[in-house]
């Protein structure tokens, strides 16, 4: 396999998902066919608590569909040798004859799409970091981190690049291939009072595909952040008070809650609350949700989706109406539509077969800012760097319980000190629905979520 | 033509060439088949061959990892230079280093060690695998008042060969097993149109007759997946506050993992992260309290584990011993840097070959107590929450936080009305010092879904296991 150039990448894929192609169409003649083929190279350094560790690889594999008639099987294979190819494609068509069961709504792989596309935006130099000058970010983010204050216990920094490709190839003349570079960096500092158990987090980071690295100023924001928490005080009640979700946290929200309830499998398999309703209101007039796999800076941004359909804007939730669901070529054609360019690929993705992913999900502004939002709440709870559980919650009932282990009290709309842990419970859709304010304070969080401040009424807090 | 064993012992002997102190070459060829089905349709048939060399190399403490799918000896030899050139260019920077001494009393195990099952599952086709997921299947979509709503069964199972060369001029090399069958019915509440889960399953090392035992069968899974969704149309949520809490054994087990275990682990206390970092020999818990580490169990189940990714041979290691504090989870490394905290345990553990070993627990089993009975911890409960089963957990600093899936509200030893998914929160370290009671009746978790998740790796298979246990108070998420 070895090193292949970045620009070598797509031909150096899509020659091979075409030999695969070729060797199974004639090998197996009247099966449906479909390779997908992933290269890619990474580079990570990471400095916790003054421990090093660096870590780099090439990997690379080739995953392949095989369609009997009604009759589907999967396989796949780490490596890009041509016997691991071929290797493959006989062990899928094993696979799918060893399980025999038939499919009735299956009617073949991808149709080819003609529509126009492009990769998400790549900045070259992003390439050119070698592993002596990513050490050499980390080790200085990390001491800037300690030069802050001596309560600051712990210090971890984070940064890595990666680069790759992959093509996806079938019988019925689909062959594309997109790639993507990536690079970021995390730091995160603990701290701790002497002679104390309690600790506070603060971390940031900045991610990029299409700049240079921006960290000046990330330590000492992180370590004044979790120094600044360390004194706390108990909310001592239980009862519904406004919420206040910083875009880090209402990504989240969004992501255990619609990301699944609009998944077009959710949708079809009868896991979603939403299955039959669209066309009708189902939040709030002020809240507009579209998935968005061209906005350059994404970084799940590619020309073409996991089976090789060109990416586009797909609009799920229109001041308030649900408008469509992601799909990909499956069940588009079970619910009756078309593809919406959804397939993506888990893990290093030759490993799986395509599900239904979104790319950038996309909330709108409203109109607000954050201050004056806050400003307004008589008592509230401003929620910010992380919540555990959401992710546990169950998305299909929307009910949620959390833990904000590190918010903040509001009265009389001022930010009043931190508060010792609280939980939060509460429906994600009834939340939908008494939503105060959308901020103007976008972001794009790496969980592919660009996403405001969000205040929401009516969530029990309790500690 | 060179075996995959000369490919190791020679990417060893070019990273010692090129300067490295220590060096472990690991290789794995693992086959992992997932089948899930949906109603009436087997969605996803899959069948994965991973394989691939993941290469540490040590310098004066420091460590570089590459790794590589494409096996040749160039590819392996460009792997461990480059692994080797990272560790040097890192280690000016290192404030902390972990290094450690060859061992010549680690073993050497040329032929693979292997797991004793009745119907191994390698012996039997996919197709005998397929109709366990139909026989559940068919089991949940058979009840019709209400009819399900969604169903997913599902089988996975990973097996294969592991092997790691050392610069001790030593091979270690065994082969993992795992098998796992689960069930997820999700009902529409006839009365308001919600939608609600609930699940059953097991998975570890098992052999196929597994699912031929009682109160194991799929249509036994399958049955009881689809009567605790439909208990869930009339459950409640608890009230939030605090309460009385008896934690089932499942989400015990889940507790032992996430909210104990994970503090252990040793690279959080080199890097003075955990919050038992200097606690060894204190009282953490209540006196009752015993928790081990262990890689092999008795019999079948949990996670089998003879050695971990840097070759040593897994210790049953007592983390907790009557309360007080004992041991770490350490890699070779750690274990110089911590002394007296357990010695060398055998949790250096990597979700794959493209990730280097961390300190990872291995089956992590908080140990019985003395009451017999559910029944009887009910009783010792009085009034409170009875939390079952879990969709995981997590802990930051010493909070920690996890969801309960199912469970009843209690008055009097009585169990009174269902509850719905509820959160179970608090600092950790609190917790275990209210702890009342535990039962004699254990359970040992594992499985092929899911998994761990730390440092990036997430989704490797671990043990875990308890008994049913009884605090005096936890914190629980809920409405006012």
């Amino acid at each position: 396999m070895g090193k292949v150039e970045f620009e070598d990448i797509k031909g150096y894929l899509q020659g091979l998902a075409d030999d695969t192609i070729k060797y199974g169409v004639s090998k197996y003649p009247g099966m449906e066919i479909e390779s997908y083929l992933m290269y890619g190279y990474e580079s990570e350094i990471s400095i916790e608590g003054g421990l090093p560790k660096a870590l780099d690889g090439f990997g690379g594999g080739i995953g392949v569909r095989i369609a009997d008639k009604k009759c589907v099987g999967f396989a796949s294979s780490s490596g890009l040798t041509k016997e691991s190819l071929f290797d493959t494609v006989d062990d899928a068509v094993a696979t799918m004859q060893a399980i025999n069961a038939t499919d009735e709504k299956f009617h073949g792989f991808a149709d080819p799409v003609k529509r126009h596309s492009v990769d998400g935006d790549f900045y070259k130099p992003i390439l050119d970091l070698t592993s002596a000058e990513l050490i050499q970010m980390v080790n200085q983010i990390t001491s800037e981190a300690r030069e802050v204050d001596k309560r600051i216990a712990t210090i971890m920094g984070n940064t890595g690049i990666a680069y790759g490709g992959f093509a996806v190839a079938n019988n019925r003349g689909i062959n594309n291939a997109s790639t993507s570079v990536a690079s970021f960096i995390v730091i995160q500092c603990i701290a701790q009072e002497a002679g104390s158990d309690k600790r506070k987090i603060g971390f940031e980071f900045d991610v990029s595909r299409s700049r240079e690295l921006k960290w000046d100023g990330l330590a000492e924001k992180a370590a004044t952040h979790a120094v600044n928490l360390l004194e706390t005080k108990k909310l001592n009640k239980s009862e519904p008070l406004p919420t206040v979700w910083e875009p880090r946290i209402s990504s989240t929200y969004i992501m255990s809650s619609l990301s699944p309830a609009l998944n077009g499998r959710m949708v079809v398999e009868g896991r979603s609350r939403f299955a039959d309703r669209i066309g009708e209101e189902i939040t709030l007039k002020e809240f507009s949700l579209y998935d968005d796999g061209q906005i350059p800076e994404g970084l799940s941004t590619s020309a073409f989706d996991a089976e090789g359909i060109p990416t586009q804007k797909t609009s799920l939730i229109e001041k308030g109406v649900l408008k469509n669901f992601l799909f990909d070529s499956y069940y588009s054609r079970v619910f009756g539509t078309e593809s919406t360019a959804n397939a993506s690929r888990s893990g290093q993705g030759f490993t799986s077969t395509p599900q239904i992913g979104v790319t950038t999900l996309i909330v709108p502004e409203g109109s607000k800012n954050v201050e004056t939002a806050i400003n307004e709440i008589s008592e509230g709870i401003f929620m910010q760097d992380y919540v555990m559980g959401l992710g546990h919650s169950d998305p299909i009932s929307g009910d949620f319980s959390a833990v904000a282990p590190q918010s903040l009290y509001i009265k009389d709309g001022e930010i009043a000190g931190s508060l010792d842990p609280v939980t939060i419970g509460g429906n994600f859709y009834k939340g939908l629905n008494e939503i105060r304010h959308l901020c103007t304070d976008a972001i794009l969080t790496p969980w592919n979520i660009k996403i405001p401040t969000v205040v929401i009424d009516g969530f029990t807090v309790s500690g | 033509m060179e075996t995959i064993e000369d490919v190791l012992e020679f990417a060893v002997n070019e990273g010692e060439k090129a300067g490295a102190d220590f060096v472990e070459a690991r290789f794995e060829d693992l086959k992992l088949h997932t089948l899930i089905r949906e109603k009436d349709t087997m969605k996803d048939v899959l069948s994965s061959r991973r394989r691939g060399i993941g290469i540490t190399t040590y310098y004066k403490g420091v460590q570089g990892f590459s790794y590589t799918a494409a096996l040749s000896q160039p590819d392996v030899q460009e792997t461990v230079l480059r692994a080797v050139k990272i560790a040097k260019a890192s280690e000016p920077t290192a404030r902390l280093r972990l290094p450690f001494e060859k061992d010549g009393k680690l073993p050497d195990i040329r032929t693979p060690l292997e797991f004793k099952v009745n119907k191994h599952p390698m012996k039997y086709s996919l197709a005998y695998k397929k109709d366990l997921v139909d026989r559940a299947s068919s089991t949940a979509l058979s009840y019709d008042s209400p009819k399900a709503n969604s169903i997913i069964g599902r089988y996975g199972e990973l097996s294969g060969i592991k092997m790691l060369y050392t610069s001790e001029n030593r091979l270690v090399s065994y082969k993992p097993i795992i098998t796992d069958l689960r069930m997820t019915v999700i009902v529409k509440d006839p009365k308001t149109g919600e939608l609600l889960r609930a699940g059953d399953g097991y998975g570890g090392a098992y052999g196929l007759d597994r699912w031929e035992q009682k109160g194991r069968t799929p249509e036994e899974i399958a049955t009881n997946a689809y009567n605790w969704a439909v208990e869930k149309c009339d459950a409640k949520k608890p009230p939030a506050g605090k309460h009385r809490v008896l934690t089932d054994p499942d989400l015990t087990a889940v507790l032992a993992h996430e909210s104990f275990g994970h503090l252990t682990e040793a690279d959080g206390v080199v890097e003075k992260s955990s919050p038992l970092t200097g606690k060894i020999g204190q009282q953490i818990a209540n006196e009752g309290i015993n928790v081990i580490d262990r890689g092999i169990n008795p019999g079948e189940g949990g996670l089998w584990l003879p050695f971990d990714d840097q070759g040593v041979p897994t210790a049953n290691t007592n983390l907790v011993e009557n309360g007080v504090l004992k041991s770490y989870l350490h890699n070779r490394g750690t274990e110089q840097a911590v002394p007296d905290s357990g010695g060398l345990s055998g949790n250096a553990r990597a979700l794959n070959y493209r990730f280097s070993p961390i300190p990872r627990m291995k089956n992590t089993i908080f140990l019985p107590g003395d009451v017999k009975t559910e029944e009887e911890m009910l009783e010792l409960l009085g009034t409170g929450i009875y939390s079952i089963d879990t969709s995981g957990g997590s802990v930051s600093m010493s909070n920690f936080q996890f969801f309960a899936l199912r469970g009843y509200w209690v008055e009097n030893g009585e169990k009174k009305y269902p509850l719905r998914d509820h959160l179970l929160t608090g600092n950790i370290l609190q917790c275990l010092l209210q702890v009342e009671a535990l039962s004699q009746k254990t359970v040992l978790l594992s499985g092929y879904f899911g998994g761990c998740g730390k440092g990036g790796q997430n989704g490797l298979s671990v043990g875990m296991g308890a008994p049913h246990m009884l605090f005096s108070e936890i914190q629980v998420g809920g409405e006012s």
